[in-house]
């Protein structure tokens, strides 16, 4: 058994968001108390304006929360520095976009490597890396491509590539199937189960479809910046699969 | 009119929400309108000084001097100068004066009088100094001369004694010669006094006065300086409300043609010619700067539209035609055409303090700053038309846009303006354009003017091809696995057009910059070495046929330390009769045209194939080959001159195309007539040629020729005597000095050359200097701007790549390298044309590139390019790169 079974990849507490408009500051996340465990496939849902995406921004490191603690990995990352968070977010978060966000300039091959170029300490080869995930998310065959001569699926597909480049411990989707069509949704979140049946990546997705909620092996629903349904980790029994020779 | 203001409200939003943007955008409007405004102020303060008060400045209302006249008639006493009126002459038009209630007034002046301070360490270094002999009790008429030392003292009350004098404030500073100090003036060994020291205004603009300055002598003074005491200019006061031209008509009806007359009247129409003249250049080469400046509303346009696609596609849904869109972005770029040309009137008025600062310490003439309205307005005019017809493309593009792409935004680009819409956009940029060009045209108009913009844009847009062909072979460089590389040099392909145009822009700027200063640093350079070479020597002292002040200068040489040799010369004027007794010789030579001046049997005078000149008659050089430390140059074939060679008839020549066509070798016999005598030489050396001294003998086939000087004849009219020594640099003052001692020499010291060529690039590089100067910044802005518009396109690709792991200083260091590059491009473009001017410009010269080139100066410009484009880019970048990922990524 791994001995980090059991112990929380994500933890958030008290955690709050408060946006100043004006002369009114809303409260987008009012004090969240969340644990999320190692190899955990959860979904994120609630109606617009529920603060699902700013929660997943605060996941990520992308944005800083008004008051409360977030740890990563038992990092706790609330109150750290810009270069600092850009380091955590480089090692232990992978980012999947609804507009996939791609650099348009480069190849799908150096979109890949892009992370691990840009790592502090590189664990892998960037080529060599960027080649095997697009690869194994069958995109051997377009990895000269730019962005531009790829559909919204494969972009969508090299996004998931990218955000696995530095074989991160968490992956974090805003709306990954949001601008995409069925076939190209369905084939994205096929892959995103596959590659966390294969990495044991803990995967995070905020998503409106309650099918895609349906597929995730717990869901948390958010209103107005309150969690309104938290099953308790504990009750659920998590696979964890060895980690692939890739990575 | 609901319409108009919907527009006008839209744009307002817009450019208030992306306020970086639109400030960005602004500048660059503003830096070439500023341009603009400055420079036309400079041009209405230099007319203003040439038309203000012209009675003030020519000092009377009219001037004569006696040229062409019957009171003309030669100076006696050696004196230099052209004519002077005959005593008969200034009493006619003192009688004539005097019937008309006018006054005269004579002057004499002189341009050959040297002056130096006694003892100086500035001293011997000759001036060209104007020199004005003056009653000071009535001069001037008008604008009275008023003294900086002693301060606030009239030139009348500065004279006491003949041997009093008074001088400019730039005669004074370049000689460092102080209120009462004693000075040598002229051939004179009477040392005078400096008793005053005037502003450099009081006599004009003169390109005497303002090099090198000059000095007021009381015409009692005139048999002390050696100079006819005939007047050579005569001033004329008329009554108060005195018609200028009809008193100067009266003149010439009473006493028939007195010589040239000058009235206020007439002074003031050239002067107000030249001042119309240098405005329109002065403007036209502010507009450079200011089409500089619009490229970067093109850029921000394209941007502005290409952001807001969906927006234009959301309004299409909603029945907008695309006619209203083009208006509503067109609004926008007139909005911004205002806004920027008031702030470019702004900056304007502050650069035009500067700029008038600049010219006049160049120019030595007081400019009056103020704000001119003029100046404002043309400004605002150009820049409302030049944002507009420049705006008008993007526009279109704008129009173009699908309403389908409100489904799709994320691939949503507007698509390119056809081929008919940009013709369409591209004659209203030259009709715009060429309307205003057609206004600064002192001929041709409009029609002119709008020829001249569709040529200049034609060759703008095949320098914008070829600065995108390098852009293109500079993205495809190789990285080397260094991803911020990759990242810079993808960025720069990314937007090829934009980068283009911004690197002509700094390009433009640069490539002005350089070669005014490459080329004015490197020419007097050029000229130095060349008049040395030709010399033999870095000074040159002029004498009178004395053979005491002769002996007096060799043995001050003899004596004076750092004096390494010393040549005493004769240029004797003669013609080449045979060539080893061949009279005939002449036709062995290419012969491609006679010319009708030839009289039948006398000297041939010839073209050859490269159209020179070519005469038998030229000057030779008659050497004392006996002085100390002779040196004779650098022989190519047999030998130099040397002391044995003293009495005999022997000559070397100088390598060049005579002597190459007629293979002339030592042995040869040169049959030369000087002064109707025949003298035959033999060839005993052909001398290394020099570039610089071809320069200055070109056409004498007779060739540049060296003799013993004790084997020409005696008597010659046209020969010149005087003593060339090379001296220490070390030593040089001190013999200048020592030589100011001898009286009636005139030292001529190759570094007086130098000033002056120095002096006139100067004053010829000011306009063009200032010029270059504003587009620099012009294009400093765009560069920014550039940036700015980059940083804010690639905000999403930024802010995913930090979200992906690249920090801050990792995203601003993309941008440093892509934008240096273009920066480091620039400069080698701008700068390396500048040096090529310089190399075309040497080619001549035996100087090497090293030599010729002022290389600091390069070195300085390529980082002053690389600067701009730093500054710019951390200027405009850091915010960006600073911005949270996620506002980025979830709120755009």
């Amino acid at each position: 058994m791994d001995s980090n079974i059991g112990v929380p990849v994500l933890r958030t507490r008290g955690l709050t968001k408060d946006l100043p408009l004006g002369s009114v500051t809303i409260h987008i996340l009012r004090g969240l108390d969340l644990d999320i465990m190692r190899g955990e496939r959860v979904g994120i849902i609630g109606p617009s304006g529920s603060g699902k995406s700013t929660l997943l921004g605060l996941m990520g490191g992308l944005d800083s929360p008004t008051s409360g603690t977030i740890e990563i990995d038992g990092i706790d990352i609330s109150r750290m520095g810009e270069g600092r968070l850009t380091e955590v977010r480089n090692a232990k978060i992978g980012f999947v976009f609804q507009f996939f966000n791609l650099v348009p300039t480069l190849t799908a091959l150096e979109n890949v490597a892009l992370p691990i170029e840009f790592a502090v300490k590189r664990q892998f080869n960037p080529r060599q890396r960027a080649k095997q995930l697009l690869e194994m998310l069958g995109m051997g065959d377009r990895l000269n491509h730019r962005p531009a001569q790829l559909s919204g699926g494969q972009q969508q597909r090299v996004a998931i590539a990218r955000a696995l480049a530095n074989n991160p411990p968490l992956l974090l989707a805003d709306e990954p199937t949001g601008n995409l069509d069925t076939e190209s949704g369905r084939l994205v979140l096929a892959a995103i189960s596959d590659v966390q049946r294969e990495t044991g990546t803990t995967v995070v997705v905020v998503t409106h479809d309650p099918a895609i909620a349906g597929q995730m092996s717990r869901v948390l629903t958010l209103v107005d910046g309150l969690l309104v349904s938290t099953p308790p980790s504990a009750q659920i029994v998590l696979p964890v699969m060895p980690q692939p020779a890739i990575l | 009119m609901s319409h108009f203001r919907f527009y006008f409200e839209h744009s307002i939003r817009d450019m208030r929400r992306n306020s970086l943007r639109t400030l960005f955008a602004l500048f660059c409007v503003g830096a070439g309108v500023a341009a603009i405004v400055s420079l036309r102020t400079l041009a209405l303060s230099i007319g203003a000084t040439l038309t203000d008060n012209v009675a003030a400045s020519q000092h009377g209302d009219l001037i004569i001097v006696p040229r062409g006249s019957i009171f003309e008639t030669s100076p006696t006493n050696g004196d230099t100068r052209n004519a002077v009126f005959t005593v008969e002459g200034v009493t006619a038009i003192q009688k004539w004066a005097s019937a008309k209630n006018a006054q005269v007034m004579a002057e004499i002046s002189s341009a050959s009088i040297q002056l130096a301070a006694q003892g100086a360490t500035t001293a011997g270094r000759p001036q060209l100094i104007e020199s004005y002999l003056i009653d000071p009790a009535v001069y001037p008429f008008y604008g009275p001369v008023i003294a900086n030392q002693p301060q606030n003292t009239p030139l009348s009350k500065l004279f006491s004694e003949p041997t009093d004098v008074v001088i400019s404030q730039n005669l004074a500073d370049s000689q460092k010669i102080n209120l009462g100090d004693k000075v040598h003036v002229g051939r004179t060994t009477q040392l005078f006094t400096v008793k005053g020291i005037v502003p450099t205004q009081a006599e004009g603009v003169g390109p005497l006065v303002l090099f090198f300055g000059f000095a007021y002598f009381d015409q009692a003074a005139a048999p002390i300086l050696q100079l006819d005491p005939r007047p050579d200019t005569l001033f004329v006061h008329g009554p108060p409300g005195t018609d200028t031209t009809a008193l100067a008509a009266d003149l010439q009806n009473t006493l028939g043609y007195v010589g040239r007359v000058t009235t206020t009247a007439s002074t003031l129409k050239q002067n107000q010619q030249i001042a119309d003249l240098i405005d329109r250049l002065i403007v036209s080469m502010g507009l450079i700067a200011l089409l500089i400046g619009a490229t970067g509303i093109i850029h921000t346009m394209l941007v502005v539209v290409r952001r807001r696609t969906v927006e234009i596609a959301v309004l299409k849904t909603m029945g907008v035609k695309g006619g209203q869109i083009t208006m509503l972005f067109l609004f926008e770029s007139v909005m911004m055409g205002v806004l920027g040309s008031l702030l470019g009137l702004l900056m304007g008025i502050g650069f035009s303090a500067l700029v008038l600062s600049f010219s006049q310490r160049i120019w030595v003439q007081t400019l009056h700053w103020q704000i001119y309205p003029q100046a404002l307005a043309i400004g605002f005019e150009f820049g409302v038309i030049v944002t507009t017809v420049f705006g008008f493309l993007p526009t279109l593009t704008a129009a173009r846009v699908r309403p389908a792409n409100v489904l799709r935004p994320n691939d949503a680009l507007p698509p390119p303006s056809s081929w008919l819409q940009t013709l369409l956009a591209l004659a209203i940029v030259v009709i715009g354009v060429g309307f205003i060009v057609g206004q600064l045209l002192p001929f041709g108009g409009v029609l002119l003017g709008i020829v001249g913009v569709a040529i200049t844009l034609i060759i703008l847009g095949l320098l914008v091809l070829a600065m995108w062909f390098i852009v293109l072979i500079v993205g495809a460089l190789p990285s080397f696995g260094r991803v911020y590389w990759r990242l810079a040099l993808r960025g720069i392909s990314g937007h090829r057009f934009r980068t283009a145009s911004t690197l002509l822009a700094l390009t433009s700027g640069m490539f002005a910059l350089s070669t005014i200063m490459l080329v004015s640093t490197s020419i007097p350079a050029l000229l130095n070495v060349g008049f040395q070479n030709v010399l033999g020597g870095n000074i040159a002292i002029f004498q009178p046929l004395n053979p005491l002040t002769h002996l007096a200068v060799t043995k001050l040489l003899d004596k004076q330390p750092g004096v390494q040799h010393y040549l005493s010369l004769r240029l004797e004027l003669g013609s080449l009769k045979a060539v080893n007794g061949d009279q005939n010789y002449a036709d062995k030579l290419p012969q491609v045209n006679v010319s009708p001046l030839v009289p039948k049997g006398g000297a041939a005078s010839r073209f050859d194939g490269a159209g020179l000149y070519k005469s038998t008659e030229g000057v030779i050089s008659g050497q004392d080959v006996a002085a100390k430390g002779y040196f004779g140059g650098t022989a190519l074939v047999g030998r130099v001159l040397n002391s044995a060679d003293a009495g005999k008839l022997v000559v070397v020549l100088r390598d060049n195309e005579f002597v190459q066509q007629l293979r002339l070798k030592p042995g040869d016999q040169m049959t030369y007539m000087f002064n109707n005598r025949d003298l035959t030489y033999t060839v005993v050396g052909i001398l290394q040629a020099d570039a610089s001294a071809a320069a200055v003998n070109t056409g004498a086939i007779l060739g540049v020729g060296s003799v013993p000087l004790d084997t020409l004849p005696n008597g010659g009219l046209a020969a010149l005597d005087f003593v060339v020594a090379q001296v220490d640099q070390a030593h040089l003052n001190d013999v200048l000095v020592a030589l100011t001692t001898i009286p009636g020499t005139f030292t001529l010291d190759v570094g007086f050359i130098d000033t002056l060529i120095k002096k006139l690039l100067e004053e010829f590089t000011t306009i063009p200097t200032v010029v270059a100067v504003l587009s620099l910044f012009a294009g400093a802005v765009i560069i920014a701007n550039t940036v700015s518009l980059a940083t804010l396109e690639r905000r999403r690709e930024i802010g995913t790549m930090k979200a992906v792991g690249m920090k801050n200083w990792r995203a601003l260091w993309v941008l440093v390298i892509e934008n240096g590059l273009i920066g480091v491009l620039g400069g080698l473009i701008g700068v390396g044309i500048g040096v090529l001017a310089v190399l075309i410009i040497s080619s001549g010269s035996n100087l090497n590139i090293l030599q010729a080139v002022a290389w600091g100066q390069v070195a300085l410009l390529l980082l002053l390019s690389l600067g701009i484009a730093l500054g710019a880019t951390l200027l405009s970048a850091w915010t960006a790169v600073s911005e949270k990922p996620l506002n980025v990524l979830r709120y755009e």
